[in-house]
């Protein structure tokens, strides 16, 4: 539904020139929600505003539904107002001069075939319905909370009826509790319509929670792509470990090759997973999530993947208690169950489940 | 791609429109600087050379008018600047009561025009018919001294107490946004109050002191009307009035070359104060004084003084407004000019404003007035919108050029553009331009075209860009988008721009002398000058009077319409 192919987006800024976007490919399929996660600066916002036109990228081409959109080689830019999308700003945009009809009501104001008075009434009806902000058509815009807001821009860009959603970080001006209900309630009403959606966020709960499928991107570049579990289960490198998640990283060096090898760090020897093509002797960084961890006071009840050290620091952080351990001169964080009985000083056996142990090239 | 070739053919349609409206008359006025030829219309690139310049710069006069204008300049901006200083810090920074009288009344005395401000104080403090030197007579006998307006020591304290609300307006928000917590440093370190504003307080906006005052220097350089109404009749020239005289004198025949000489040094003048000012704005951004938190200033207690205090703020509005408004309006009712006295009130009369009615000259230049006051708001406020438009708003790339032309004319005196545009409008004879209202409502637009696009700059950068690019997804091409979307949310500014730009097109004389012809294009601003000098005070006292009430009325729907875009919020969230 949405394609883009080799897009790269450079511009002139004061301070010099910004290679925003640097040759990314991307597929997004009818009715999926499609998810750009990244650090600020990483072009995912330059992309999407790529596929809305707001922004002209340098080389490449963009697909909307069967139409073309852009091309270099072409020479071909449609310009935003006659691309078959709908899109909420990270600001919402909410027009203060207009009440909540009216800026509902602008898009279809605006299409090339006129409009009947009812149609626009019976549609701008439907589409605020569907945001739950029926009732409030007269309300001037300024008079809105954040969260009707947020929903007034869904309605507008639904209005039309597009074959495209596009989504700049909506949720990122809302407070945390309403967050985190919006964001079930947005992902539902997307699917319900069935409509194909481009998100951007730089954040991973968000991109987690909400997605078919999440693009990591950092430096003008896509690291890597797939389903919110398998980025998450498992990176592909040191930096989506480390942006997704909270990681532990162990360096070490491969002494056996197979699907599950050996790595040898801090003295130990860890059995885990390697990536394809790795040889013996080739150094490696095993990465290994604070949940997976098993922590023993006393002896443990399997002696795999056994690493000894000492409890630096206990944070409580309300629902777990995070754990320090030194081991060696590394740090390795462990989450706990609030209620353990971990103390400062103690020294601990971690036991690393194999599975749940990935090396990744260093 | 049609849309876009479109984009960029207006784009560059501005562009060209602007470059040749404010560096054809320049060209026109250096060109006609190095004319030999004694009138415009005989200008010919063969009969150039430096015989204007010679002839005014050995003139023995020339050096007395760069003496009269620095003196003038300088010591109507102390004034300025000491008055505005005190009254700022008044109102933000004592508890002085009855503020609410000097935030109101100071920026109305913005309304009274110049021109009537200086003849309402001839008719006080004239040698001969000033109410105030007769009443002096009377009391002390016909041998005191008198106190003689038309003189340089008039011109300074007239144009004084002009340059006062601007200032005060530029500097009423430093004040109140400075962090008191600088003051406070200095009270714990044990100075007293007033050393605390002396080495603390005055310090601190030392920079920001010597911006507004370039800025009111550069207003005071630019003026004609003041130096006009009280140095003319008394042959003390600066440089706006020499021009002037030089061109307009009918005493001998005009040498229009020899005033672009002039021009030349004074335009030369303006620009460079101009040049320092936009530097000098610079720096002063950069002192981390005045930080945009809400403060609430400490408010030194006057104790006994407020009273006194107030009486002195109180004086200053009564200077400025009252009593230029009531010696109009006596003089309007005037049967012929006397000093007032028990005999005179009886005999008041309606008969000015009656006359007025009658006259038809008054008629034909309220008519040219109207007209040419609508025609450049208008323009300005269409020129100005779309050329901030370009220079905010899009990628074009002659943008920050656009910007820099649109400023420029704020750096040139009235009089020089008038002397500009009179060459520009002799030479490009197919365009009957030439002594016509038109002319005058071209040269104010390009004028006040600083002002415009200043306002409009402001206030597209507070229009969120994403209120723009929503529109554009919504389907909205870049023309329906400013008409939906940037005229309504700059509805105030627009209306601002174009009240502001009716209050200073009515009132200024010195651009429009310059391009008058006669009746024809003959505006109320010139009117009201030409009857002055034929001597009709009582009529002119009437017309005097109404424009006042007028423009009286129109400052009060701007100060409004200011609170009332105070409250509008412009923003995406």
């Amino acid at each position: 539904m949405i394609r883009i192919e080799q897009l790269h987006v450079r511009y002139r800024t004061e301070r010099g020139e910004v290679y925003a976007v640097r040759g990314i490919d991307l597929n997004v399929k009818q009715g999926q929600f499609f998810t750009l996660l990244g650090p600020s600066g990483c072009g995912k916002t330059t992309t999407l505003r790529s596929v809305a036109g707001l922004e002209k990228p340098t080389a490449g081409e963009i697909y909307v539904g069967d139409e073309i959109v852009f091309s270099s080689v072409k020479g071909l830019s449609v310009p935003p107002y006659k691309r078959d999308i709908g899109m909420v700003f990270q600001s919402y945009a909410i027009w203060p001069h207009l009440n909540v009809f009216e800026n509902v009501a602008f898009p279809l104001r605006e299409m090339k075939k006129r409009v009947a008075q009812d149609e626009i009434r019976s549609r701008v009806r439907t589409a605020l319905s569907l945001v739950q902000l029926e009732g409030l058509e007269d309300r001037p815009a300024p008079f809105l909370s954040g969260g009707q807001q947020q929903r007034l821009a869904l309605a507008r860009a639904l209005v039309r009826e597009p074959r495209v959603l596009l989504l700049d970080e909506p949720l990122s001006n809302l407070d945390a509790k309403l967050r985190e209900e919006t964001r079930v309630e947005l992902r539902e009403l997307v699917k319900r319509l069935g409509i194909t959606t481009l998100y951007v966020t730089h954040d991973q709960l968000e991109a987690l929670t909400m997605s078919d499928v999440v693009a990591v991107m950092d430096g003008g570049n896509i690291v890597q792509e797939g389903s919110p579990v398998e980025i998450y289960r498992a990176p592909r490198d040191r930096f989506v470990a480390n942006f997704i998640g909270l990681s532990n990283f162990l360096e070490g060096r491969v002494t056996k090759v197979g699907r599950l090898g050996e790595v040898e760090s801090s003295g130990a020897t860890l059995k885990c997973v390697l990536p394809d093509g790795v040889a013996t002797g080739d150094s490696v960084i095993v990465v290994i999530r604070p949940e997976d961890l098993n922590l023993y006071t006393g002896a443990a009840t399997q002696n795999d993947n056994i690493l000894e050290g000492k409890i630096e620091a206990l944070i409580f952080m309300g629902d777990t208690l995070e754990c320090q351990v030194a081991v060696g001169k590394q740090i390795i964080r462990i989450k706990l169950h609030p209620s353990s009985p971990a103390a400062r000083g103690e020294t601990v056996r971690l036991q690393l489940p194999a599975e749940s142990c990935r090396a990744l090239r260093a | 791609m049609g849309e876009t070739l479109r984009l960029h053919l207006w784009q560059h349609g501005i562009f060209l429109l602007i470059l040749f409206l404010v560096l054809a008359p320049l060209a026109f006025l250096i060109l006609g600087s190095f004319s030999t030829a004694r009138l415009p219309g005989d200008f010919s690139l063969d009969a150039m050379g430096l015989v204007n310049y010679i002839k005014v710069y050995s003139d023995p006069g020339t050096f007395e008018i760069f003496s009269n204008t620095v003196i003038y300049v300088a010591g109507s901006t102390a004034l300025a600047l000491a008055l505005a200083v005190s009254l700022a810090w008044l109102v933000e920074r004592t508890n002085m009561p009855g503020k609410v009288l000097v935030y109101a009344g100071v920026p109305m005395t913005l309304a009274v025009p110049g021109m009537l401000q200086a003849m309402a104080w001839v008719l006080l403090l004239s040698p001969r018919i000033g109410f105030i030197n007769q009443l002096l007579k009377d009391i002390f006998g016909p041998e005191t001294p008198i106190i003689d307006v038309y003189s340089l020591g008039g011109m300074v304290f007239l144009e004084g107490l002009r340059l006062v609300p601007t200032a005060f307006l530029m500097l009423v928000p430093l004040m109140r946004s400075m962090d008191p917590t600088l003051e406070e440093a200095a009270a714990v370190s044990g100075a007293r109050p007033l050393s605390t504003l002396r080495k603390v307080t005055l310090r601190l906006l030392a920079p920001a002191l010597v911006a507004v005052m370039i800025y009111q220097a550069m207003t005071a350089l630019e003026v004609f009307e003041i130096p006009g109404i009280l140095g003319l009749p008394a042959g003390i020239y600066v440089f706006s009035t020499k021009i002037y005289a030089i061109v307009r004198t009918a005493t001998f025949m005009p040498v229009y070359g020899q005033a672009n000489a002039l021009a030349m040094v004074y335009l030369f003048i303006a620009v460079a104060t101009t040049f320092f000012y936009t530097r000098m704005i610079g720096r002063a951004e950069r002192y981390a004084v005045i930080t945009g938190k809400g403060y609430r200033p400490r408010q030194l207690d006057l104790g006994k003084w407020k009273i006194p205090a107030l009486g002195c703020a109180l004086l200053f509005l009564f200077l400025s407004i009252v009593l230029p408004f009531l010696v109009f309006l006596y003089a309007s009712f005037l049967p012929y000019l006397q000093a007032p006295s028990w005999n005179v009130l009886k005999a008041l009369t309606l008969k000015n404003y009656r006359l007025l009615a009658e006259y038809g000259e008054v008629g034909s230049a309220l008519k040219n007035t109207v007209l040419m006051v609508g025609a450049t708001a208008t323009a300005t406020v269409v020129l100005s919108f779309l050329v901030s438009l370009v220079v905010i708003r899009s990628k074009f790339w002659g943008r920050k050029l656009l910007d820099q032309m649109a400023f420029m004319p704020h750096a040139i005196p009235g009089i020089v553009m008038g002397i500009a545009f009179f060459w520009l409008f002799l030479k490009i004879d197919f365009l009957p331009l030439y002594g016509t209202i038109w002319a005058i409502s071209i040269g104010f637009t390009i004028s006040f075209l600083a002002y415009g696009t200043r306002s409009m700059n402001a206030a597209l950068l507070q229009i969120h860009k994403e209120l723009e690019e929503a529109a554009y997804v919504s389907g909205a091409p870049p023309w329906r988008t400013m008409w939906r979307i940037f005229v309504p949310l700059m509805m105030p500014t627009l209306v601002g721009v174009w009240i502001w730009v009716v209050l200073h097109a009515v009132r200024i004389a010195g651009m429009p002398l310059m391009l008058y012809e006669g009746p024809k294009n003959q505006v109320l601003a010139i009117l009201i000058w030409n009857m002055w000098d034929e001597g009709y005070v009582p009529a002119v006292a009437a017309i005097g009077t109404l424009l006042m009430i007028v423009l009286l009325l129109l400052t009060l729907a701007v100060r409004l319409l200011g609170f009332r875009r105070q409250t509008m919020q412009i923003g995406g969230t």
